[in-house]
């Protein structure tokens, strides 16, 4: 009998990066161009939107164009005639879709008819409510994990055996700031009152960019339990939960079809370049060139049952360290540091002549201030007392209910 | 008593020239009926002598009573009870032979060495004789290289002008067949290859013949034979004590006179000189270094062939089918390097008893365990720990190999950058073993079993395992000299489940499995010299359970689905005739008729002529009783090779196949993924049918030491799967709508110059080909690219290859690797639009661009330590580096929309150049 052991002491000197870096890959620009229709009819009242662009190259912005002889009809025959309120965008003027009822959309372009399928608007499906938890994942960077609050949605059935559905997200909060300065620092120890005060009360808006879709298929009920809405992430310097936060769903009840077209898009959008996803698709919508098949029209023209809830997340029920608001002052400097008032002035201009060192926009503001002379100046980045300085609105929401 | 004995020897050899020594030692026993082999067991325990024998002898049966006789006496009674004949040679070797006279001599020099390294002082005793040994076992080799051994009886020497010869071919040190060897006579070249057994079998004119045996990593020798008529040559060959391996394939010894083309064999033994990323030898990532053969990616799962998809190569683990070769992502394969011998890859030339697949056979085969003595090894490297067993059941004649691997490679996952794959765990493990056991010289049994399983959990919500299972029993059967057989009956059983349980009422288990119950026959037939024919039967019978998803917890809303099962039995029966029309020509032709029954119970769908394959018109369904016959499809696939030497060193050869698949892997993913499944043809899934021309010129120069292959072939495949844009796969129960039967043409010119011996070997390949595919239905929905080809997913027009080994010395060996090819074909969107105000791409013709170029350069640098033999502890170093230019090679190239903007990426596995330094080391 003999005994051999053979080890091998490995010693991997590198991390192993698998890494996603940005590429330009130098796509041939055929600038194909396409039409794409973008539009959609609901149950609750219009007026409904229908857009027209041109699809563009890749680094392009859509292009907006004119139709003509744009109408909705219903399978009853009846007819509404949509009006152009700026190029490419049309609007209905008294048409109210109706559960059940099936609806088409016709255009011509270059004498061509372009027309829709036949779209049915689906019951809806009733929302029974939206919960959200505190959540953490983990980046490609170890010391960076994205923190945020992952929403969720229930809802509850319909008399149809399955549903499918496309969620909107709309979020807004409001925001502050940390600081409030009264006086503006001049130098030289010369100060000037503040006369309007800065915003300190903002609301941001977001839509959400995913395509979320589910559906009820393959489900012994026909309902939607903790089914995942977006992540909203509280750590990115948006400071979405460190005042009151609010999440508008909208819940748009589709049929099969409209599923599988969101599905592909998603598929060849959002989950490509992994080791295991699909290969990228084509995906047409349900609109032809009647006139001449062969012109490919993308979009769709959907036809469905719409809910809308919105709720309010105020910070104490997401709490997670964070979530505060980022800004911290950057430098204080005081006059009883230094023996001399000239000490004083040096170390002062020495730290706004290096202000390129720290940022780039400072407002200063005095602190501590005592029978009108200043003990010393708080150096605060401009967003810190600004709101509007970091992509703030000060319009009040209407629906905002503080 | 033995220690003294033992001293004993070693100072009389020392000191004494001539073979009186044995005289000086008187031996005594008692044996009643006893086999051979039981005596010899039993003498070499009690006496410091050693047997060499041939299997032959193993059966020979006698009754002996001796008291203090001397060796020759002893040797002589037995002869005298049998037709047993003895030689002593150098004092204690005893090489015994049934029915013929071993003729031996001292060569010459023997006695000078001897005197010269052999100092008659008692201290040093031990290790005299252990020189000696060594010696006289080197020796032993040349002796018998030099005797003229008689095979037949003389007196049927007139009977026919030709007689053949059979036999075995062993390993000298642990008597396991040695596989893949070749043993051939020149002028004109005649010869075998060793099956999986070690035998061999051919037919030689009568009269003398020098007989050169040879295999990768094995120390060639020759035999010098005078053949009268039918008999046996049996050869034990030691393995080439070389500390690092050298060239790592070889298509066969003799490129120039194997019939087939598309050949390669791939040695397990040589394994290192192609760094790996993770410390750990495998052998599917040699095969990727061969010209003809790819991958889609960076540890991606599965090879590509000649420009065929993963699925239709036949992975063979000791000829039964491994239906998901991968551990770990694709980053490993499922062979444990411990316990396999070899694996021979046929991109083309198969013969006809091979069938199933169409673009190629990697048929690895497992290693015997040793014949002779107990062995455990155990290694361990940074992703795996690994301990293999072998050893005999009963010495010579029945024996055992267990090799067991697992990992622990979640500490690796954990360095990954990829949160995905950081956040993940992985985890694999392997069993394998094989017991091999000679009844008799005309029976051998083997049996062998696999099991592996891997285990992984891909971010936070999904967990995947899949097991691999097989077991065979083979049995082999020698009729006579011109007649024998293999037959075999296995079960093999691939099955994977993914639980995701991240919200409770979503969670659900899906489960896929496939059984697979095989019989096979062959025979293997040489009525004369320059015939060889070969004939048999196969039947698999295929149950599969296609998918089945059930709910997971009380909270789960999810309704259980199953995928009705699908039954199929897939058949064939062959004759391949190989025939040596002279020196230059050798011709082989083969007709495989294969056939595939479709077996209920099952539905299928039927849908509407005239419209395209769409679940909204299917016109009605037709149901199956158990076992009734829902299809049938008969296949008959020729294959023709054949070979025409121009000069000694330069052949031309052509070959044609035709192949045709009964089940095929689903997958629309880049690399298969681990919920891809083997499905059935059907009604509505044709057979795929491969047709191959290939030729080659096969050249040597410097004697044998350099190679140069110039091969091209042609290939059209039919029914090849493509995949509608968003084919949804999994679970689907009208697969057919999603599915395009596409049109394959593939095409490539490889060119390989090798060189195999010296300081400096290594190969340098080239590799143009196109692998092209081409879907035209009758419908848009059934035409990918307007109906014109396209490039599959793995055509990559330029391949090269440089792997090259220098030894600087006995000790320091380098190695320097360098890989490129042209990036494979993806699919880029062509223009933008927005809808709902999010940005989406649309993509318009199938794979028209390709990801970049991939290069990547490999160093390795080996120490080894000192080479005594008999060291305790033998330790090496190896330095390598991976991808030394640092180069991200991309897996992928995506566009995504963010923030109003549409980003491109490059996927990469790797970017880093990965240095490793690893200390191998044994204890013996």
């Amino acid at each position: 009998m003999r005994l051999v052991i053979k080890y091998s002491l490995v010693l991997i000197l590198a991390f192993l990066h698998s890494c996603i870096e940005p590429f330009d890959p130098k796509v041939v620009d055929v600038n194909q161009s396409l039409l794409v229709v973008d539009g959609v009819i609901t149950d609750q009242p219009g007026p409904y939107v229908i857009k027209i662009t041109n699809s563009t190259s890749l680094t392009g912005d859509p292009v907006a164009i004119s139709v003509s002889n744009i109408f909705i009809e219903d399978s009853d025959g009846n007819v509404e005639s949509l009006t152009e309120m700026s190029t490419g965008v049309y609007q209905t003027s008294t048409l109210r879709g109706e559960t059940g009822q099936s609806y088409r959309l016709n255009f011509e372009l270059n004498g061509e008819l372009c027309q829709s399928t036949w779209e049915q608007i689906k019951e809806s499906s009733m929302i029974d409510g939206i919960d959200y938890q505190v959540e953490r994942k983990e980046t490609s960077d170890s010391d960076i994990d994205l923190v945020g609050v992952q929403f969720f949605i229930d809802n509850s059935g319909t008399t149809l055996a399955q549903n499918y559905f496309r969620f909107e997200q709309y979020e807004t909060w409001e925001t502050s700031v940390v600081h409030r300065p009264e006086f503006n620092y001049l130098g030289s120890d010369q100060i000037e009152a503040i006369a309007e005060s800065l915003p300190s009360t903002c609301w941001k808006y977001k839509k959400s960019k995913d395509v979320n879709l589910a559906t009820t298929e393959g489900l012994i009920m026909n309902e939607l339990s903790s089914h995942k809405l977006g992540f909203m992430l509280g750590n990115d310097g948006e400071e979405r939960f460190t005042v009151l936060y609010s999440l508008l769903v909208k819940q748009y009840t589709i049929d099969e079809n409209e599923y599988l077209f969101w599905k592909n898009v998603k598929e060849s959008n959002d989950e490509i370049g992994g080791l295991f996803d699909k290969q990228p698709a084509q995906v047409f919508g349900n609109i032809t060139n009647v006139s001449n098949p062969r012109n490919d029209i993308l979009g769709y023209f959907s036809a469905s049952g719409l809910q809308e809830n919105r709720i309010f997340v105020e910070p104490h029920q997401v709490r997670d360290p964070s979530f505060a608001l980022t800004c911290q002052p950057l430098r204080s400097v005081y006059k009883s540091e230094f023996e001399m008032a000239s000490e004083y002035e040096a170390a002062l201009t020495l730290l706004l002549s290096g202000k390129s060192y720290y940022f780039e926009n400072f407002i200063y503001l005095n602190e501590g201030k005592e029978n009108e002379s200043i003990l010393g100046v708080i150096l605060a980045r401009d967003a810190c007392v600004d709101c509007t300085r970091k992509g703030g609105n000060t319009t009040k929401p209407e629906f905002w209910n503080e | 008593m033995k220690k003294i004995v033992l001293v004993f020897f070693g100072l009389l050899f020392g000191v004494q020239n001539n073979s009186a020594a044995q005289e000086a030692y008187l031996y005594s026993g008692s044996y009643r009926e006893v086999y051979f082999t039981n005596f010899v067991n039993d003498f070499e325990s009690r006496y410091q002598v050693k047997f060499y024998y041939g299997p032959e002898l193993d059966s020979v049966q006698f009754s002996l009573d001796f008291m203090n006789f001397q060796l020759k006496e002893v040797l002589d009674k037995i002869t005298s009870q049998t037709d047993v004949n003895f030689k002593i040679k150098d004092n204690n070797t005893i090489v015994s032979s049934g029915g013929y006279q071993v003729n031996s001599k001292l060569p010459e020099g023997f006695y000078h060495i001897q005197n010269k390294t052999v100092a008659p002082q008692k201290s040093a005793a031990k290790s005299i004789l252990d020189n000696i040994r060594e010696f006289v076992e080197s020796e032993k080799e040349n002796k018998l290289e030099n005797e003229l051994i008689t095979i037949g009886q003389p007196a049927q020497r007139y009977d026919r002008e030709s007689a053949s010869i059979t036999g075995y071919i062993k390993d000298e040190q642990t008597g396991e067949p040695v596989i893949g060897a070749s043993i051939y006579k020149k002028d004109p070249l005649v010869g075998a290859v060793t099956d999986t057994y070690g035998y061999y079998s051919f037919t030689l004119p009568k009269g003398n013949h020098t007989l050169f045996i040879n295999s990768t990593g094995m120390k060639p020798t020759e035999r010098h034979i005078i053949l009268y008529s039918d008999g046996q040559l049996n050869v034990e060959i030691k393995t080439a004590v070389i500390s690092l391996k050298e060239v790592v394939i070889t298509g066969e010894e003799n490129q120039i006179d194997r019939l087939q083309t598309g050949f390669a064999k791939l040695d397990m033994k040589s394994i290192r000189q192609i760094p790996s990323v993770m410390g750990e030898a495998d052998i599917m990532n040699i095969a990727l270094t061969l010209p003809g053969v790819q991958s889609v990616g960076e540890g991606a799962a599965g090879f590509n062939v000649r420009g065929g998809s993963a699925d239709q190569n036949l992975v063979l683990l000791n000829g039964v089918p491994i239906y998901n070769t991968n551990h770990l992502f694709g980053f490993f394969s499922v062979f444990n390097p411990d316990v396999i011998s070899s694996a021979d890859l046929y991109k083309s030339g198969i013969s006809a008893n091979y069938g199933g697949r169409i673009a190629s056979v990697f048929d690895v085969q497992l290693s015997d365990g040793n014949k002779k003595k107990f062995t455990v090894k155990g290694g361990i490297s940074p992703v795996t720990g690994k301990l293999t067993v072998e050893g005999p059941i009963k010495k010579d004649t029945s024996s055992f190999i267990l090799g067991v691997r697992s990992t622990y490679s979640d500490w690796l996952l954990s360095l990954l950058e990829n949160p995905n794959l950081r956040g993940s765990t992985g985890a694999f493990s392997d069993v394998v073993g094989k017991v091999s056991h000679r009844i008799d010289d005309k029976n051998a049994f083997t049996f062998s079993a696999y099991h592996s399983r891997d285990d992984f959990r891909l971010g936070p919500d999904s967990t995947y395992r899949y097991f691999n299972s097989n077991a065979v029993l083979q049995w082999r059967h020698t009729f006579s000299s011109k007649l024998h057989s293999t037959s075999s009956v296995s079960f093999a059983n691939y099955n994977y489940d993914l639980l995701s349980d991240e919200n409770p009422a979503n969670s659900f288990e899906l489960d896929y499995s496939i059984n697979h119950y095989s019989f096979q026959s062959g025979f293997n037939y040489l009525p004369k010299e320059h015939v060889n024919i070969k004939f048999g039967i196969e039947s698999t019978l295929y149950q599969m359970q296609p998918g089945k998803m059930d709910p997971v917890g009380v909270e789960s809303l999810i309704e259980s689905v199953l995928i009705p099962k699908e039954k199929g039995l897939e058949s064939a029966i062959y004759g391949a005739y190989e025939y040596d029309v002279n020196r230059q020509l050798s011709v082989s032709a083969g007709l495989r008729l294969s056939m595939f029954n479709r077996l209920g119970p099952g539905s299928n769908f039927n849908y509407q002529t005239g419209n395209p394959r769409e679940t909204k018109f299917i016109s009605d369904t037709t149901f199956y009783a158990n076992n009734e016959l829902v299809k049938t499809y008969v296949g008959p696939e020729l294959r023709l090779s054949g070979r025409y030497k121009l000069k000694e060193d330069l052949s031309f050869k052509f070959s044609y196949d035709r192949m045709n698949q009964y089940i095929h892997v689903l997958s629309n993913t880049t690399s298969i993924s681990p919920t891809d499944s083997w499905r059935l043809s059907g009604v509505n899934i044709k057979p795929q049918i491969g047709n191959q021309y290939s030729i080659g010129f096969y050249k040597t120069f410097l004697g044998t030491s350099l190679e140069l292959s110039v091969e091209s072939y042609f290939k059209k495949t039919k029914n090849v799967l493509e995949y509608k844009d968003g084919a949804e796969l999994l679970l689907n129960e009208a697969l057919e709508t999603d599915i395009l039967g596409a049109k394959g043409k593939s095409y490539g010119i490889e060119l390989l110059l090798k060189k195999n011996s010296g300081k400096f070997t290594g190969w340098l390949s080239y590799t143009f080909s196109r692998s092209l595919l081409q879907a035209k239905g009758l419908h848009k929905s059934e035409t990918i690219n307007f109906g014109d080809y396209y490039p599959s997913n793995y055509d990559k027009p330029h391949s090269a290859v440089l792997i090259s080994n220098f030894k600087l010395n006995r000790r320091v060996n380098i190695s320097f690797n360098l890989n490129y090819s042209t990036g494979r074909p993806s699919t880029f969107p062509v223009t933008k639009y927005e809808i709902k105000e999010q940005p989406v791409l649309h993509y318009t013709r199938r794979n028209q661009y390709r990801i970049p170029h991939y290069f990547r350069m490999d160093l390795g640098v080996n120490f080894e330590g000192n080479h005594k033999v008999h060291k305790k502890i033998h330790g090496s170093w190896s330095f390598s580096v991976y991808n030394l230019t640092s180069r991200s090679n991309a897996y992928s190239v995506f566009f995504r929309s963010e923030e109003e903007e549409i980003k491109g990426y490059k996927m990469s596995i790797f970017k880093n150049a990965i240095p490793t330094i690893t200390y191998h080391f044994q204890l013996k």
